[in-house]
């Protein structure tokens, strides 16, 4: 690197961190849209593979700089490459950039590169210059607290995407299960409501297994039940949620649970997760669950399922698994009680913390975050979330519209053949952006994917959520990131491998008993604490 | 009286013992070449069969589906060109730099070898490290160039001390005779001991063609330009399946489409990549003996 280069950026650094200190003073121009004179900035972004590698040939990104003046001189990564060169990027005073867009950073990624400086807080100029997101913020306030750390900056702008609100949220349930409709008519069934129906609909369906190979030509020998244990959402977890006071395992990742009087629990040390893992080794003794539920692939699991030979399975969508046509979403199961505990953060429905970051070489990073704000408007926020209309290419995820107003909205156009996502990959940009519920049918209309989503959760799970909270989305500082992510690292893995060992071995009472010790030992109460601490956090403000 | 074969005349025990050579060489043939009878037939099959029921040999359930997916996709083709021409330079250059640098140190006249072989051999244990290095790649203004990826490693310090053990094995009469004639230090490397060298040159020719080849890190760190990949970071792109931007909904599908992609590609792809390099070993087969030297002097 040149010494003038160097110190250039030294006093970009330098003059960064004073004004952050001092507040910005100088900010009272407003900046409007198109500016006269046309400004340049750098960006980094990634794009899906086998898509156009340069930002600027995308139309989102041509129409925005006809509306804009502004250009931008991108540094597009291949996304599979992303992870690998952007930590390179962000240390090379050569590459980096005015800004990332689609930088995607964890806590801990932020709280570091803020420490070096490398990146800039945002408060300030979110307040001043960038009107669209600070709507946002301040119909949302909790995404303004999730978004702010723990000193009291915004180092990052967030992706917000909301489909469904509180307990209809599409994030509320990951992990769905899913019953073959079309055996349960063969075989003159009813949907099970119990576990104990559930059991005797596997059992005919292990029963029967002949007469339903042959009726429906299945190739393969059929499967009454199977799952990925500790994968997302095709473990099944959500079977066991009525068992006890009925915590379930919701949060297949950390195993936490919030009660009503605001105290955070471990799901996997509760009774009913005891009882429930009894349970479902029961079902695997009566060989109705997969044999290589503990071990197969995801293309494993896939591979079986398209074959049409599974009796229950679960996951996001069904469709990704077997078809629509057959399958319907499993009612919530009856046991000790009837409950259905959402998933953590799901209220918030979806967010990334970390999506889009201003860097120190930015020189002036008012007029960048002016043009980043473009992003969060509600007509600008769905086009970069999925695609955009009127390209002469062959498809467009949306064509213009009306709405009920008479005013321009979005509307889903037909894809023919294409493949969605190919669709969506080749036209969407990505970066920071926020579709808020109240956007669809006034600015754009709810894709098809998730609204069919939306109306099972509505039908099937929302009415048995007895719970009023779940965890939400926190900034921790660094030390307590540092901390838990230590704790986690034993506990997780306990209570992971202690779900596929009950499962095929069986549990009593001392092996439960010996599992507590040794997640104490583990320091499980000081993980619940650092938890609690921050879950005080959020609801005393 | 029918002649006896060679294998009756053999006692009991050198019967067992060939007996028992055979078997465990017929295992080791087995276990190389089992893998590669599987992925050759899984190439040809549809990702569902196969996870169900296996590999098959009924032909009807074959389909070219893989196959047709991997050439009409142009950036394989891109990446197939890059990775020869990548491969091509990065061998000469290492080979030219190696057998240049080798030269001195086996020259026991040669001053300051002990020098330059600590150096060397600090090479060999220490490293600068990912950042360090990309940094330095950077600051010589050759990210996103050929040339980042071929010039670190084209001086290789284990390749170099092979070819010096080589030089060394070279009989001291042959440069005696040499300069006899007058030749001097150059015109007897060039046109003296670099073609009793073929073989050498022939096995780490091979060795670092294989190494590019396979490579595909060096690349991934360097080189943003997509026109400029090689196959192995093509295939990567293709079997490595996009990461889902965290909760994004639309992704959910993705992922599982993708999933089901890369697994009909899986094999296909790996045949497409292996096969310049099974097309090139039985060429480069006769240098694989040393009897080249056989005749250079007369005892």
């Amino acid at each position: 690197m040149n010494n003038k280069m160097f110190k250039r950026t030294m006093a970009v650094i330098l003059a960064a961190g004073m004004t952050g200190a001092m507040g910005i003073s100088a900010l009272a121009d407003e900046i409007t849209f198109p500016l006269e004179e046309t400004a340049t900035f750098t960006g980094m972004i990634s794009y899906p593979v086998g898509t156009e590698s340069e930002p600027n040939n995308r139309t989102i990104f041509k129409r925005l700089e006809e509306a804009t003046n502004v250009h931008i001189d991108w540094t597009a990564i291949q996304s599979d490459q992303w992870g690998d060169k952007i930590s390179l990027n962000m240390a090379n005073i050569n590459a980096i950039t005015d800004f990332v867009f689609s930088a995607g950073f964890s806590d801990s990624d932020l709280l570091r590169y803020a420490d070096q400086g490398a990146i800039i807080p945002v408060e300030e100029y979110i307040d001043s210059v960038m009107p669209n997101l600070s709507a946002v913020f301040e119909k949302y306030p909790e995404y303004r607290a999730m978004s702010t750390a723990a000193d009291g900056h915004i180092y990052a702008l967030p992706w917000i995407e909301q489909l469904g609100a509180n307990k209809t949220a599409i994030q509320t349930v990951g992990d769905m299960s899913f019953i073959n409709k079309k055996w349960l008519d063969f075989l003159g069934l009813e949907i099970p409501t119990t576990v104990d129906e559930f059991e005797q609909v596997l059992i005919a369906f292990r029963d029967n297994a002949d007469k339903i190979q042959a009726e429906f030509g299945i190739e393969g020998s059929i499967i009454p039940m199977s799952f990925i244990m500790n994968d997302g959402d095709q473990d099944p977890a959500i079977l066991i949620n009525g068992f006890g006071e009925g915590y379930g395992d919701a949060d297949r990742g950390r195993h936490i649970a919030v009660t009503n009087d605001k105290q955070v629990i471990c799901s996997a040390t509760q009774d009913g997760f005891y009882k429930g893992m009894q349970w479902l080794h029961h079902l695997y003794e009566e060989n109705l669950i997969d044999q290589e539920a503990f071990t197969q692939e995801w293309a494993t699991y896939v591979a079986k399922g398209k074959s049409g030979r599974y009796g229950v399975c679960f996951s996001w969508d069904v469709a990704n698994i077997d078809n629509l046509q057959d399958w319907v979403p499993l009612p919530v199961l009856t046991a000790d009680v009837r409950n259905l505990t959402p998933q953590n953060g799901s209220f918030t429905s979806g967010y990334d913390r970390g999506r889009c970051v201003v860097t120190a070489v930015a020189e002036d990073p008012a007029l960048v975050c002016a043009w980043l704000d473009q992003m969060y408007d509600p007509m600008q926020s769905p086009q970069n979330n999925w695609g955009t209309y009127g390209e002469d290419d062959d498809f467009d995820i949306f064509e213009m519209g009306e709405n009920e107003n008479g005013e321009p909205m979005l509307k889903h156009a037909p894809l023919g053949d294409a493949s969605p996502v190919e669709v969506r990959e080749a036209e969407c940009v990505g970066g920071p952006r926020a579709v808020l519920d109240e956007y669809y049918g006034v600015y754009v209309t709810c894709p098809d994917d998730a609204q069919y989503r939306l109306d099972w959760i509505e039908e099937y799970y929302t009415p048995d959520m007895t719970m009023d909270y779940v965890y939400p989305n926190v900034f921790m500082s660094v030390e307590d990131t540092e901390e838990l992510s230590n704790l986690q690292a034993d506990i997780t893995k306990t209570i992971n491998a202690a779900k596929s060992d009950w499962v095929m071995n069986g549990v009593d009472d001392a092996k439960f008993e010996e599992f507590k010790s040794s997640l104490d030992a583990y320091g499980l109460q000081d993980m619940l604490a650092i938890f609690q601490k921050y879950l005080d956090a959020y609801y005393a403000e | 009286m029918k002649k006896k074969s060679r294998f009756a005349r053999y006692s009991t025990e050198d019967k067992a013992l060939l007996l028992l050579g055979y078997i465990l060489l017929g295992l080791f043939v087995l276990a190389i070449v089992i893998p590669m009878v599987y992925i050759v037939v899984a190439s040809f099959m549809d990702p569902i069969t196969l996870q169900n029921r296996g590999i098959t040999f009924d032909f009807e359930k074959w389909t070219l589906t893989a196959y047709e997916r991997v050439i009409s996709n142009s950036q394989i083709w891109i990446g197939f060109k890059n990775a020869v021409i990548y491969s091509v330079v990065f061998m000469v250059v290492s080979v030219i730099v190696t057998m240049l640098a080798a030269y001195p140190m086996s020259r026991s006249d040669f001053k300051g070898k002990g020098f330059f072989n600590i150096i060397f051999m600090i090479t060999m244990f220490f490293g600068g490290g990912l950042i360090p290095t990309y940094l330095l790649i950077s600051n010589l203004g050759l990210l996103d160039s050929m040339w980042a990826v071929i010039l670190p490693g084209a001086f290789s310090v284990w390749n170099m001390i092979i070819a010096r053990t080589y030089y060394q094995g070279v009989p001291q009469e042959l440069r005696e005779a040499a300069d006899v004639d007058g030749a001097s230090e150059i015109v007897y490397f060039f046109k003296i001991l670099l073609p009793v060298c073929t073989p050498v040159i022939a096995v780490l020719a091979l060795w670092q063609f294989v190494g590019m080849w396979n490579s595909y890190f060096d690349a991934m760190i360097y080189l943003n330009d997509t026109a400029k990949q090689p196959l192995q970071l093509v295939l990567r792109s293709i079997l490595i399946q996009n990461q889902p931007e965290s909760g994004m909904i639309s992704d959910m599908q993705s992922t599982a489409e993708r999933a089901q992609l890369a697994e009909l590609l899986k094999y296909a792809t790996i045949i497409i990549s292996s096969l310049p390099l099974l097309v090139m070993y039985p060429f480069f087969q006769k240098y694989f003996d040393s009897g080249i030297m056989a005749g250079s002097v007369k005892g």
